[in-house]
């Protein structure tokens, strides 16, 4: 035992160091692992482009005279297909900066993202 | 170097026995902890595939996508889906009225671990997670109900799980689902009635708790009647119904 070569114990302890660095990096993975999950899903449900279409359409119905019918289906068309419950109405022209504007009041909700605006048409 | 008192013999014992009890410790308490910690992570996982299928799920009904399908690995327990008619749970909805008054059916995907006690089960749109054996379940992920306070609008939103036969499996699974058809049912509520909803559970056990906290909770609302899982929202007044028909074509 007393003359053993003992020049390779390095070895032994450098697999212990990486086993030792194995474990922690096993642990860090396994926290990790559901972080994104909600960001990214909060991300995809805000309908921009819903409430861009929408305010098209709403700026349509008020150019063609605001009819009753076209809102009701503006209104069960938003229902139906993006699953949003929306409401909106249209004010009194008023002046601003010198031109005639309609006020008009939008509001969106499809129970992740609730949206309100108050936007100008000319 | 003197080395009259060393023998090799009684060294090399008294290593192998601290290597024999080594092994003894780990096989004695660490075995048991290992085998727990693979049932807590093959549940863990489970969650979140539950979570992956719901997204799915949502995609069909919020997003006109037609179609969906998701591998998984289902360890540790199995994943079965039950057909809305034999799964006996129910959502009943009424405008306060005797007009209205509509019981609708939902079926379920449930994961039961072999290992552990979890059973998690993704119904109507929400994953949910109970222990077999205790009273209580808690949601993980929320279904859309919601009410909105500008229109006075309550939106239900039910998902109903369809499948021609009743299916379970475990390992690697592809579940494949489309969307079959939708309804959208509005209907008025006078003032001074109020939404009524009621929820029974089904086959998959009981969630009662689960969905008492999500419907008194802040983004629906309601209140708790004297009638146990019967719960109430005033103020309201438009009730939206959107129904879902989810076919599971296989796992």
């Amino acid at each position: 035992m007393a003359c053993m070569n003992e020049d390779g114990q390095w070895i032994v302890l450098m697999g212990l160091l990486v086993a030792v660095g194995l474990f922690f990096l096993a642990l860090i993975i396994n926290q990790s692992a559901l972080v994104g999950q909600t960001t990214a899903e909060g991300v995809l449900e805000f309908p921009k482009n819903d409430i861009r279409d929408l305010r098209e359409a709403i700026f349509d119905y008020v150019d063609g005279g605001c009819q009753e019918a076209v809102q009701k289906d503006i209104i069960a068309i938003s229902l139906e297909r993006k699953n949003a419950v929306v409401s909106f109405s249209v004010g009194q022209r008023v002046s601003i900066s010198g031109q005639q504007a309609y006020p008009v009041e939008i509001h969106y909700n499809n129970g992740v993202t609730e949206y309100d605006e108050t936007v100008y048409h000319y | 170097m003197n080395e009259r008192a060393v023998s090799e013999a009684i060294g090399f014992i008294i290593i192998l026995g601290i290597v024999m009890s080594g092994i003894g410790l780990v096989t004695l308490y660490g075995y048991p902890v290992l085998v727990k910690e693979q049932s807590n992570t093959d549940v863990r996982n489970m969650e979140r595939a539950m979570i992956v299928i719901q997204n799915d799920m949502k995609s069909l009904c919020f997003k006109n996508v037609p179609y969906k399908e998701t591998t998984l690995q289902v360890s540790g327990g199995t994943l079965e889906v039950i057909n809305a008619t034999s799964y006996g749970g129910f959502i009943n909805v009424t405008n306060g009225t005797t007009q209205f008054q509509e019981n609708y059916t939902v079926g379920a995907l449930t994961y039961r671990s072999n290992r552990g006690t979890e059973v998690i089960t993704l119904e109507n749109g929400a994953v949910m997670l109970r222990q077999e054996g205790s009273d209580g379940s808690a949601m993980l992920a929320e279904p859309r109900w919601f009410y909105d306070e500008a229109t006075k609008t309550f939106v239900v939103y039910i998902m109903n799980i369809t499948a021609d036969a009743y299916m379970a499996k475990s390992g690697m699974t592809t579940v494949r689902m489309s969307l079959e058809n939708s309804t959208t049912q509005s209907i008025p509520v006078w003032p001074g009635n109020k939404v009524t909803v009621e929820y029974k559970s089904g086959s998959s056990g009981d969630y009662s708790t689960a969905w008492e906290n999500y419907l008194t909770g802040t983004s629906v609302g309601m209140e708790r009647t004297a009638i146990d899982g019967k719960y109430e929202r005033n103020d309201v007044d438009k009730l939206v119904i959107k129904e879902y028909r989810i076919k599971i074509l296989d796992i």
